[in-house]
C-alpha cells in the first residue's frame, strides 16, 4: 500500500512512497531530491551519488534486525573531515522507523533521547563525562559533520552540504553510544547500542566478493 | 500482511562490489583501491604516498628507500569465521631504532565486515580488531605483569609496553600514516590464560583499544591457504608472561602461607605445656647452693622449659649454674646461663642491652619427680669477677613443651625466600622481553 506517489521534477520518473514517515525522496534514476511538508513539495536539486557495495546494507536491502524484519529505505552520508560515516534509514515490519549508524562497518541502532542534559558544544572536550539513562558516557570525538550524500527515502528534509557540530560518546563497557547533534537548540541526542554482527541477518549477505 | 502494508516487499538485489580505480598523480599508473574508506594509498609502481580522501588525488611524499620483506603480499586472502578478508595494507614497525625488532602488521579488509589487524612478531601472530570497551583504570605506564580490568569485567596481565615507530607502509589505509610516526602501546593477555588479547595504543591526541586473539602458525597457514608460510624461519621463543606471573604469585602466596603456618605453630609451641614450678630464690640462697621444690615430669622423653629471670638486675651480670636433679639425688643434666642486662641514656635517648631472662629446653629421659639445683654469682657490670650473688632469681619450669626452633628457623628461611622472590619479581616486571 502506498501513501504517496512522487513524480521527479527533474526526470519525470515516478516514485511510490509506502511509509507515512517519509518526507524526502531522492530519485534513484537522476539523483534529484524532493521533500514535502504540509503545504507543498519542494525541489532540492541533484544530490551526489553514493557508491554501493561497500557495506552489508544497501538501499532496498531486506533482512532481520534483532529478530524483526526490516527494509533499508534510504541513507545519509556525513563527512567528519578525516573520513565519513553512514546513517541508514530503515523501516521495520510494523511500519516503525529506525536509524542504523554505520562507522567502519560497525552498526549502532539509535533511538532519539529527549531526557538528557548535554553541555554546550564549546565546552565539550574529549573524555568529558555525560550521563544518560543512568549510564556514564565519555566523549570520544568532537567535530563538524557535513552531509556529502543522500539516497532513497528519508524521514527528514536533508540535502548535500548541510553541516552541524557533533559529539560522539561511548559507554566504557562498549555496549552503548550517545550521539549529540548540535543542529538545533536544544541539541538532538541519540541513544544507541552497538550491534553484534549476528544481530543483523541479511537476506543476501553477499559474502562472495 | 506486514509485507504488503509497508515497503518490505520493495527489496532489490545486492549491488555488486566494485573497487575504485584511480591514477597515481605521481607516475600516472592505474591503481585499484579496495576500501571505500581509504584515505591514503601507496603507489605500487613509484612508491609515492598519495592522499586519496578528496576527488583530486595528491602526493603526500615519497616512501622510504629501504625494502622490507613480508611473508604475505597485498591481495592475499585470509579466512576468518567463514569470511574472506584480503590484505589491503602492510606496515612495519620498529622499536628503539632497532631494525631487527620488527613487528609486521597486515590490514585485512572485507567490504561487508570491515577491517582486522594481523600482526607478526618473531614468527608469532595476533589477530585484532577495534573495541569500544575501556579499561577501568589508566592503562598507561604499566609494566610487565601489571594487571588491568576492563569495563566488561575481564581481567588482563600486561605483556609488554613500549613505543612503535612506523618504518614502512604500502597498500591503502583508512588513515594517513607517515613513516616515522610514533605511538606508545601496552599489550595485555587474558589473566585466566585464555588465548585472548587486549591492546592499548596512544599518541598525543588519540587513544585506541583493540581486542584480539593470538594465532598459531598453523592457523595462519590455514587462514591464508599458504602451507609453506614460516618454513625455514626460526621462531623467537617468547616468554609466557601470564604463566611466569602466575608462578611468582604462587611462590609469594606459598611463602605467606608458610609464614602464617609457622607463626601459628611457633605460638602454639610457646604456649604449650603445663607450668609445674614457679619459685623465687634470694641472693643468699644462690650464693650457697639451693634445690628447688620438686616438680613432676609426666612422661618419658618430655621436653621441659626452664625460664630464669634475674630480679631487679640492672647494669650487672650473673653467672647461673643449674642442674636437673632426679628424686633429689641423681643429677641428670647440668647447664649454665649468663645473664646480662645494661641500660642507660645517651644524647637524650635511652638504650638497653641484654636481657634479664633466659630460657633453656631440656629433654628429660624418664618421667618422675625432679628439682633444679641452682648456684649463682653476680656483680655490677664493671666488676670482672664475683664470689657471691647480689640478685635474686625466679625460676619457672613448664613440662611437656614443644620446641619452637624448627618453626623459627623455617620462618627465617621463608622470609628470606619471600624477599628474594619479591626482588626477582620486581626486576622481572621492570624488564622488557
Amino acid at each position: 500500500m502506498k501513501v504517496a506517489e512522487i513524480s521527479c521534477p527533474s526526470c519525470g520518473a515516478t516514485h511510490d512512497v509506502h511509509n507515512p514517515g517519509v518526507i524526502t525522496v531522492v530519485c534513484e534514476y537522476c539523483g534529484n531530491a524532493v521533500y514535502w511538508d504540509q503545504e507543498k513539495i519542494r525541489n532540492v536539486g541533484k544530490q551526489s551519488t553514493l557508491p554501493e557495495g561497500f557495506s552489508r546494507l544497501y538501499r532496498g536491502a531486506t533482512g532481520t534486525l534483532l529478530n524483526k524484519r526490516f527494509v533499508v529505505l534510504g541513507r545519509v552520508r556525513y563527512s567528519f573531515g578525516r573520513g565519513f560515516w553512514d546513517e541508514w534509514f530503515v523501516e521495520m515490519q510494523d511500519g516503525s522507523i529506525a536509524w542504523l549508524t554505520e562507522d567502519n562497518h560497525e552498526f549502532v541502532l539509535e533511538t532519539r533521547e529527549t531526557d538528557v542534559q548535554v553541555p554546550s558544544f564549546d565546552s565539550l572536550k574529549a573524555s568529558a563525562r555525560i550521563v544518560a539513562r543512568n549510564i556514564p558516557f565519555f566523549i570520544e570525538e568532537v567535530g563538524q559533520a557535513e552531509c556529502i550524500g543522500v539516497e532513497g527515502d528519508l524521514p527528514i528534509p536533508m540535502q548535500v552540504g548541510e553541516t552541524y557540530s557533533f559529539a560522539d560518546a561511548a559507554s566504557p563497557d562498549g555496549r552503548y553510544s550517545l550521539g549529540i547533534e548540535y543542529d538545533e537548540d536544544p541539541p538532538t541526542v541519540f541513544f544507541g547500542h552497538w550491534l553484534k554482527y549476528a544481530s543483523i541477518t541479511m537476506d543476501d549477505e553477499g559474502e562472495d566478493w | 500482511m506486514d509485507k504488503e502494508r509497508f515497503g518490505l516487499n520493495q527489496g532489490r538485489p545486492r549491488p555488486p562490489y566494485q573497487p575504485q580505480d584511480i591514477h597515481c598523480p605521481g607516475c600516472g599508473a592505474g591503481l585499484t583501491v579496495k576500501d571505500e574508506q581509504a584515505r591514503m594509498v601507496v603507489c605500487e609502481y613509484c612508491g609515492k604516498h598519495l592522499d586519496v580522501s578528496l576527488e583530486e588525488k595528491t602526493v603526500l611524499g615519497q616512501g622510504p628507500e629501504r625494502k622490507w620483506e613480508f611473508p604475505l603480499k597485498i591481495g592475499d586472502s585470509f579466512r576468518y569465521k567463514g569470511a574472506r578478508y584480503e590484505i589491503i595494507a602492510r606496515q612495519a614497525f620498529i622499536e628503539d631504532n632497532d631494525y631487527t625488532e620488527v613487528t609486521r602488521e597486515y590490514l585485512l579488509y572485507n567490504p561487508r565486515r570491515g577491517t582486522l589487524y594481523l600482526s607478526e612478531y618473531g614468527g608469532s601472530y595476533d589477530l585484532a580488531w577495534d573495541t569500544h570497551v575501556m579499561p577501568t583504570t589508566s592503562p598507561f605506564n604499566l609494566s610487565r605483569g601489571s594487571t588491568l580490568e576492563t569495563h566488561d569485567g575481564r581481567k588482563w596481565v600486561a605483556l609488554e609496553s613500549g613505543e612503535y615507530e612506523l618504518a614502512f607502509v604500502d597498500g591503502s589505509l583508512p588513515w594517513v600514516a607517515k613513516v616515522g610516526d610514533r605511538s606508545r602501546y601496552v599489550d595485555f593477555a587474558d589473566k585466566g590464560g585464555a588465548n585472548e588479547r587486549f591492546d592499548v595504543q596512544w599518541t598525543a591526541n588519540e587513544v585506541e583499544y583493540s581486542s584480539g586473539i593470538s594465532l598459531t602458525l598453523e592457523q595462519v597457514r590455514q587462514a591464508t591457504s599458504k602451507p609453506e608460510l614460516g618454513q625455514g624461519v626460526v621462531r623467537r621463543r617468547s616468554e609466557d608472561v601470564v604463566k611466569t606471573r602466575r608462578w611468582y604469585m604462587i611462590l609469594l602466596l606459598f611463602c605467606v602461607a608458610v609464614l602464617a603456618f609457622n607463626g601459628i605453630m611457633a605460638l602454639y609451641c610457646m604456649f604449650s605445656g603445663r607450668q609445674v614450678l614457679e619459685q623465687t630464690f634470694t641472693p643468699a640462697q644462690l650464693t650457697e647452693e639451693v634445690l628447688s621444690e620438686p616438680f613432676p615430669v609426666s612422661s618419658d622423653g618430655n621436653v621441659i622449659m626452664v625460664e630464669a629471670t634475674a630480679i631487679s638486675m640492672t647494669n650487672a651480670w650473673m653467672a647461673l649454674d643449674l642442674a636437673l636433679v632426679k628424686d633429689a639425688e641423681t643429677v641428670v643434666h647440668v647447664f649454665d646461663e649468663d645473664i646480662q642486662y645494661y641500660q642507660g641514656s645517651e644524647g637524650g635517648e635511652s638504650w638497653s642491652e641484654g636481657s634479664r631472662e633466659v630460657t633453656s629446653y631440656i629433654e628429660v629421659p624418664a618421667a618422675g619427680n625432679y628439682r633444679v639445683l641452682l648456684h649463682a654469682v653476680s656483680a655490677p657490670g664493671e666488676t670482672p669477677s664475683a664470689t657471691n650473688a647480689q640478685h635474686g632469681v625466679r625460676i619457672r619450669v613448664t613440662d611437656g613443651v614443644r620446641l619452637p626452633h624448627f618453626y623459627v628457623v623455617l620462618t627465617i628461611l621463608t622470609i628470606i625466600v619471600f624477599f628474594i622472590s619479591l626482588v626477582l619479581y620486581g626486576n622481572w616486571r621492570k624488564q622488557e622481553e
